[in-house]
């Protein structure tokens, strides 16, 4: 499904992703389970195990959120993330995203109103062709007991 | 396959009779979420981990109060799985494809992968959500809730205030301090002092915000 120059995976709903993400630009930091970092890490929940995501849709998430990867604006968010859920994943990665790299939005869990309050938690809807692999920046290793 | 969790398995589990309340962390998903119990009893649930069968949350029966305090971030999140005020966790498997839990197991953060639990320093710091305070201000901190007990008496006759102590609006007019003192006490539940430390008062940031003990 090709929409505004990208190249969105075919069972993308339709206002998905939202009229108001804009395209990716800038450094973002994604918790993922292996370093080197595999594809597995940049698969979006509905893509890589359907049944949970149609779980969690009923828990708070609706289906375009689950085509989307989970990012933070902030390093420190990121951390904040890895330590308390510490079965998301050992390492951090940081990736230098650009418009081809597909869609974000600003989507903090609390005060989503007014992002400024709340976590640099973004959606990022990825462009179907794009390989973020070789635009990982950085992996550090997340602190654990 | 996940670590086997020792506990006392709850005999008809009350996943379904949680009302889901709010996702207050998201990644890939809802991980840390409040639930509310067939009694309104208030449950702070992490997301624990997974494998190909079932997702695994553990589930903490708490009070505003605790919540407020674990939200804050004045309270490790690891340090309030191991010092429930309940003196228990819920640890739910859920079938990843039904959707219904496959298990649920009363027990304690000691008896649940260590790795697995939130690290040892990581604090929330997440403002406490109107719906809490709207859902929960007149409501109850969660006792020995006769549902997840599989006992057939109402949540509601084990309740007791939103902070572990009687409302205001229970005073009895006239009554002496000493005379409200006693009356709560005698409203506690059954057994909710037993798993108090014996240096409660002399360390009481300790156990209340996780600071270092005073030294012996």
């Amino acid at each position: 499904m090709v929409s505004d120059g990208y190249n969105w995976p075919a069972d993308f709903p339709p206002n998905c992703p939202p009229g108001a993400a804009l395209p990716a630009d800038g450094v973002f930091y994604r918790i993922i389970k292996s370093n080197p970092p595999g594809l597995d890490d940049f698969l979006p929940l509905y893509h890589l195990n359907r049944g949970l995501a149609e779980r969690r849709m009923g828990r708070g998430a609706n289906r375009c959120e689950t085509m989307g990867l989970s990012i933070y604006a902030e390093l420190s968010d990121a951390e904040k993330a890895a330590d308390q859920f510490s079965s998301i994943g050992d390492w951090i990665a940081g990736l230098t995203l650009t418009p081809v790299a597909g869609k974000i939005l600003p989507t903090p869990r609390y005060h989503p109103a007014a992002p400024e309050n709340g976590d640099s938690h973004h959606t990022w809807w990825k462009n179907e062709n794009y390989d973020p692999i070789p635009n990982t920046t950085m992996v550090i290793r997340v602190r654990r007991t | 396959m996940l670590a086997e969790i020792k506990g006392l398995p709850v005999a008809n589990p009350p996943w379904r009779v949680f009302s889901f309340s709010e996702v207050l962390m998201y990644y890939d998903g809802p991980r840390l979420s409040l639930e509310r119990g067939p009694g309104r009893e208030m449950y702070l649930a992490w997301w624990n981990d997974i494998d190909d069968r079932v997702e695994r949350w553990v589930c903490l029966p708490l009070s505003l109060s605790r919540l407020h305090t674990v939200l804050s971030g004045q309270m490790p999140s690891r340090y309030a799985m191991q010092h429930p005020e309940m003196g228990y966790l819920l640890v739910f498997d859920l079938d990843l494809t039904t959707d219904t839990a496959v298990r649920v197991i009363k027990t304690t953060a000691d008896a649940i992968p260590q790795n697995s639990l939130p690290h040892p320093d990581a604090r929330l710091n997440i403002p406490l959500p109107p719906s809490a305070q709207a859902q929960w201000a007149d409501t109850v901190a969660p006792g020995k809730s006769a549902a997840l007990a599989g006992e057939s008496q109402p949540a509601e006759s084990l309740a007791v205030g939103a902070a572990g102590n009687a409302s205001p609006s229970d005073g009895k007019a006239g009554e002496s301090i000493l005379e409200m003192f006693d009356r709560i006490h005698r409203e506690m539940p059954e057994g909710a002092f037993d798993n108090l430390p014996s240096d409660g008062a002399r360390n009481y940031k300790h156990y209340l915000y996780g600071w270092p003990k005073d030294a012996e």
